[in-house]
């Protein structure tokens, strides 16, 4: 424990990334076992959630410090933090040396999860008497659930790439999935060659670079195109006859999308697929906001599967019978993926043509009216890599399109912005009204953001709060990337990023657009329904 | 004996200003401090061993009169006098008596002892007027050893890492305490300007503070000192060397970590000059005082929690602790 509570502090007070991939691989090296893999577990997000009851927590420290509700109440607030309020408040005391590893604490932690509440205050009141400040701290991070330290995972990558002598792609192979600390051990994790013990596990995302006119264009034939879905970027990994649906932020999604998992294969046999998981079906995709509403549920309801249901285009396979082939060029791969792959009413194979820059132009000019948001160019030699590299994969997303909006409120920002407004909302005309079509928080440089502060303060006809109802004399550009009918918004249509792309100066509130012109925009991009 | 004017805290009996924050004709003066010591008063009375950094701050040519420590001094036969408030080198409280009734003011203060200013001494009294800058029970601070003893590690650090170690720390106070802790364990210090201009005026005051070196951005050595600069001098920049280095700040106010990361410190020293949450119910305690004003702070916390236990005590408004700078 004592190794990991240094190293906390030690990360908490440096700022350079080296120093903290230094601290991290000394850590790493000196601790390859156990609690090595409960740091990194921690360090890396893995493990999330409150672990104790903080009401629990509360009324211990309350009682140990003889201290009323509303005076815990003030010092929480003061601290604005759960873990260091309770480690502030406790009263300094004689040491009883209580000392585990890390590993022995988070199980001791863990066996209290659930346990009766005079049980657990019992077993915390044991630790403080036994721990000096600085562990105490981070030992009240652990039970409270708010474990962040400024660790970026590359810098974990970093370390353990330079501790375990692998490189950093490997490592982050290695990460990937729903490994735990209880079930694997640090061998097993990062050291050993046969690491499908996990067999949920998937791999790393390859991801594209914003298109530029420098892409080669070389041989015609050496590129293959495809569409870029609006939809949510998806590994489907199917193991033993058991399917797990990865998000790109390595989230484990599967329970949102039981029509998947649970339906018709499009594969026999043992694969992982890479895709993009679309509301509606192949042919008939709906727009993305409708996928909101299957995420971020508890439970799905009979009447939300129904009316959002969900797909899955494929346009990759990155595993064959658990042979990872992400090292085959794509042309193989696709010719796999075609040949193995059975498209069911859910199931599509996603599109793909070979051509020149002739046809990417073209193929990006049809974009909107397929449902996508642009285009994807591939290299068909092109292994399928780790993260963002530039040179194989170009995304070329439709060109953002725009229309002139009237500024109707402001709202404070946050942090070190709070003297500025930085949110702002936007209408267009109705009937000789202005109605709101779109909240932007971007696109403004520092200068202006200051101007336009000082403007919404001198102008402003109302205060809700931290908002203003501001004087509706200012047009500026808004940009987006996609456009649709909305039942939930009183304009009737909802954006898709939109962001301001600049002041409007020369025009006057008047000359803003109206809602007609943004209505005629959505029939340009024909969601069908 | 006091009220609340617009000037500051006023004695009538003595027609007097304690720490006023508007010009007046005499103010009585607790310490040097910019929020409690402030220019433009006809006449300043205050503790001889605040007089040199008084001039320093003040300038030259104030009506200045001082009294040594307990020495009492009459006034329509009210006795006031100065004894040591623990808070910088010369703070004081300023204890006024007429007929049998005893009020304190505390200005600034912490009851333990820091080993350079004159230790704070408790005071009976029948109102005590007391600061509550960390009037709640989630500031507990360590003893400076403990302090000190991280700032070694850390220097050490630093000169592995070949970066130089700055400490910023408030010129009048904080930074002739984290000098001599330094100095005590043998490692280098060299002063920003404006804190060696303050170090000075003390060791003329009679201070027995070691000489100190001034720091020069062209000064070259093979071995690294700890470089102490005002909270200014990194906000502004224009001060900071220009060779790798690694910023760490003093304050009783590093006891919480958002308020460390939110200043941009890598390190944070829990170095308090004021009385921690126990050192203010123990100088409220000694005082066994009848009332207790709070001034600022968590003014409000401090005496709700007063009167739960069964004292009279209520929150004065005052201006001090505004000039942050200064005030830890």
């Amino acid at each position: 424990m004592k190794d990991f509570v240094d190293l906390y502090h030690r990360l908490d007070a440096t700022s350079g990334q080296k120093a903290k991939v230094d601290l991290l691989a000394s850590f790493f090296e000196k601790n390859a076992n156990s609690d090595g893999l409960w740091a990194l577990a921690l360090l890396s997000g893995q493990l999330g959630g409150r672990r104790l009851n903080s009401s629990v927590l509360k009324q211990l420290s309350m009682q140990q410090a003889g201290l009323s509700e509303w005076m815990f109440a003030e010092c929480y607030s003061v601290a604005g933090d759960l873990a260091e309020t309770l480690t502030h408040l406790f009263p300094e005391h004689e040491l009883k040396p209580l000392w585990g590893s890390l590993t022995e604490w988070m199980k001791a932690i863990d066996e209290q999860r659930g346990t009766k509440p005079d049980q657990q205050q019992a077993f915390v009141l044991e630790a403080w008497k036994s721990m000096p400040h600085a562990t105490r701290f981070v030992f009240n991070k652990l039970i409270t659930g708010g474990f962040r330290v400024g660790v970026a995972k590359g810098l974990l990558v970093q370390a353990l790439s330079r501790v375990a002598g692998q490189d950093s792609e490997q490592i982050q192979y290695r990460l990937t999935g729903q490994w735990n600390p209880n079930t694997t051990s640090w061998q097993e994790l990062l050291l050993d060659n046969n690491n499908l013990a996990d067999i949920s596990k998937p791999y790393p995302f390859f991801l594209a670079h914003p298109y530029s006119p420098d892409v080669p264009e070389e041989n015609p034939t050496d590129w293959q195109v495809e569409w870029k879905w609006d939809g949510i970027r998806c590994q489907w990994v199917c193991r033993n006859g058991h399917s797990f649906l990865w998000s790109r932020g390595e989230e484990l999604i599967t329970d949102a999308f039981p029509e998947l998992a649970d339906g018709a294969l499009p594969i026999d046999g043992d694969w992982v697929l890479d895709g993009e998981l679309l509301p509606g079906m192949p042919g008939a995709w709906k727009p993305f906001s409708e996928l909101q509403r299957r995420l971020n549920r508890k439970r799905l309801s009979a009447r939300v599967l129904k009316e959002v249901p969900v797909g899955f285009m494929a346009y990759d396979i990155l595993e064959w019978q658990r042979q990872d082939i992400r090292m085959w060029p794509l042309r193989e791969r696709r010719a796999l993926l075609e040949e193995k792959l059975t498209e069911w009413p859910r199931i599509g194979l996603s599109p793909a043509w070979i051509g020149d820059v002739n046809l990417w132009v073209q193929k990006r000019q049809e974009a909107l009216q397929q449902g996508a948001e642009g285009i994807m160019i591939k290299r068909l030699d092109s292994t399928y890599g780790v993260g963002r590299k530039r040179g194989d994969w170009w995304k070329w997303k439709v060109e953002p399109r725009s229309f002139d909006a009237v500024l109707t409120y402001a709202q404070r920002g946050h942090g070190n912005r709070a003297n500025l407004f930085t949110d702002f909302t936007f209408g267009v005309w109705d009937n000789g009204e202005l109605l709101t079509v779109a909240k932007a928080y971007s696109g403004l440089n520092a200068s202006e953001l200051a101007e336009l502060s000082r403007f919404v303060s001198k102008h402003s006809l109302d205060s809700f709060g931290p908002v203003r109802r501001v004087e509706p004399l200012l047009v500026f550009e808004i940009g987006f990337d996609g456009i649709q009918k909305s039942k939930r918004h009183k304009s009737g249509i909802a954006l898709r990023f939109p962001r301001i792309f600049r002041w409007r100066r020369d025009k006057r509130p008047e000359q803003a657009d109206s809602l007609n012109a943004l209505r005629s925009m959505i029939e340009d991009a024909r969601a069908p329904d | 004996m006091l009220s609340l004017r617009p000037e500051g805290l006023y004695c009538e009996r003595g027609d007097f200003y304690i720490d006023p924050w508007r010009p007046v004709a005499r103010a009585v003066i607790t310490h040097a401090h910019a929020d409690h010591a402030r220019r433009g008063m006809g006449s300043y009375l205050a503790p001889f061993f605040s007089k040199n950094v008084l001039k320093l701050r003040l300038g030259k040519n104030i009506h200045l009169d001082t009294l040594a420590f307990n020495q009492k001094h009459y006034i329509r036969g009210m006795a006031l006098s100065f004894h040591p408030a623990g808070h910088i080198p010369g703070s004081a409280q300023v204890r006024l008596e007429f007929q049998g009734e005893v009020w304190v003011v505390s200005g600034d203060y912490k009851v333990r002892p820091d080993g350079l200013s004159h230790a704070f001494e408790p005071l009976a009294c029948h109102t005590f007027i007391t600061e509550s800058t960390f009037g709640l029970p989630l500031f507990q601070f360590p003893e400076q050893n403990t302090v000190f003893d991280q700032m070694e590690a850390w220097y050490q650090r630093c000169t592995l890492a070949g970066d130089l170690p700055v400490v910023l720390a408030y010129s009048l106070g904080k930074a002739q305490r984290v000098f001599l802790g330094l100095h005590k364990k043998g490692i280098p210090v060299v002063l920003h300007s404006s804190v060696w201009e303050t170090h000075e005026a003390l060791r003329k005051n009679g201070f027995g503070l070691p000489e100190a070196k001034r720091w020069y951005a062209r000064t070259h050595s093979n071995e690294l000192p700890v470089l102490i600069a005002p909270p200014g001098a990194a906000r502004g920049g224009a001060f900071l060397p220009k060779r790798p280095h690694q910023l760490a700040a003093a304050s009783g106010w590093m006891h919480l970590r958002g308020m460390r990361r939110r200043a941009g410190y890598e390190m944070g020293f829990v170095l308090s000059d004021h009385a921690d949450w126990n050192g203010l119910l123990y100088a409220i305690h000694e005082s066994k005082a009848e009332q207790v004003w709070i001034t600022h702070g968590y003014s409000d916390a401090l005496s709700r929690h007063l009167r739960e236990n069964g004292l009279k005590a209520q929150t004065l408004e005052t201006h001090f602790g505004q000039l942050d700078d200064e005030n830890e």
